[in-house]
């Protein structure tokens, strides 16, 4: 299997062992090759980090993302005016890239009442999908924390006591 | 061999339309409880679950009796999932009834 996919390379035409070796888990042809024989292509890590924010956020289960403290410091920056919501779409990720892969940790709130089992195999499907397909990047691993629920009301006011 | 579908929005809406289309099944419901969703990116797929071993599917089925419609439906979302390459096998739960047919069911049975 591997000599046939050598094989059907064209710049590889007599060299079933070329010395750099073709990535094996590589199966489909859309992860570009970062680097060429006329120049390499870096890709920043806040590049990856954005990507998979705005990929974790496409979910609807996904409420908000980020830590305790860093959420709630971001929800207050975002009320800044003049500040752009930059800042937030990285929030909540951290990754590692190294030449051609990345690895993803994310913090995500879900909503209460939805099975967190859906809500992080979706998360992690779209991130996959979204960092491969813009980057060319092979995403090694997703890793989803899932922070804190959301409970619809919960930062309403108290309400009135059912006893007088 | 043909495409495998490996997006699992893909898989989910192509589940949800041959089991929507199968006779007999009015809609496809998340059902209660925890609702059975599929999430995709920018919305859902009702009643559609993919679970590690079994691809779930909640309906709501609009006649009497239910074998048949049953059936029609395993037949229909196998086909995709052998289609797709998919080994799980499929799950057919159904949450509802319409009154209708309920009603009819009870006035074939006052004719005899």
């Amino acid at each position: 299997m591997a000599n046939t996919a050598t094989a059907t390379k064209p710049d590889t035409p007599a060299a079933p062992a070329s010395p750099p070796a073709p990535r094996s888990n590589g199966s489909v042809g859309t992860h570009a090759s970062l680097t060429s024989a006329n120049g390499q292509t870096r890709i920043a890590d806040t590049v990856v980090a954005k990507v998979a924010g705005m990929a974790a956020r496409e979910i609807p289960g996904v409420h908000s993302m980020g830590k305790g403290f860093a959420r709630r410091m971001g929800q207050l920056r975002a009320l800044v005016p003049g500040s752009s919501d930059v800042s937030t779409a990285t929030q909540g990720v951290s990754v590692e890239v190294g030449e051609r892969e990345a690895a993803i940790d994310l913090d995500i709130v879900t909503w209460y009442g939805q099975s967190i089992v859906e809500v992080s195999e979706a998360v992690r499907a779209n991130v996959i999908q979204r960092v491969e397909g813009m980057t060319g990047l092979k995403v090694v691993e997703v890793n989803i924390n899932v922070d804190d629920i959301f409970v619809e009301g919960e930062d309403e006011e108290p309400s009135q006591p059912r006893v007088q | 061999m043909t495409d495998e579908i490996t997006d699992r929005g893909t898989l989910a809406r192509a589940v949800a339309a041959a089991a929507g289309s199968t006779p007999g099944v009015a809609r496809l419901v998340p059902g209660a409880g925890v609702p059975v969703v599929t999430q995709v990116p920018g919305g859902a797929v009702p009643g559609v679950g993919l679970g590690p071993s079994a691809v779930s599917v909640h309906v709501a089925v609009d006649r009497f009796p239910l074998e048949p419609v049953i059936t029609g439906v395993v037949e229909a979302v196998s086909a995709v999932l052998a289609g797709a390459g998919d080994p799980r096998r499929v799950e057919v739960v159904v949450e509802d009834v319409d009154d209708e047919a309920v009603e009819r069911a009870a006035d074939q049975r006052d004719d005899y």
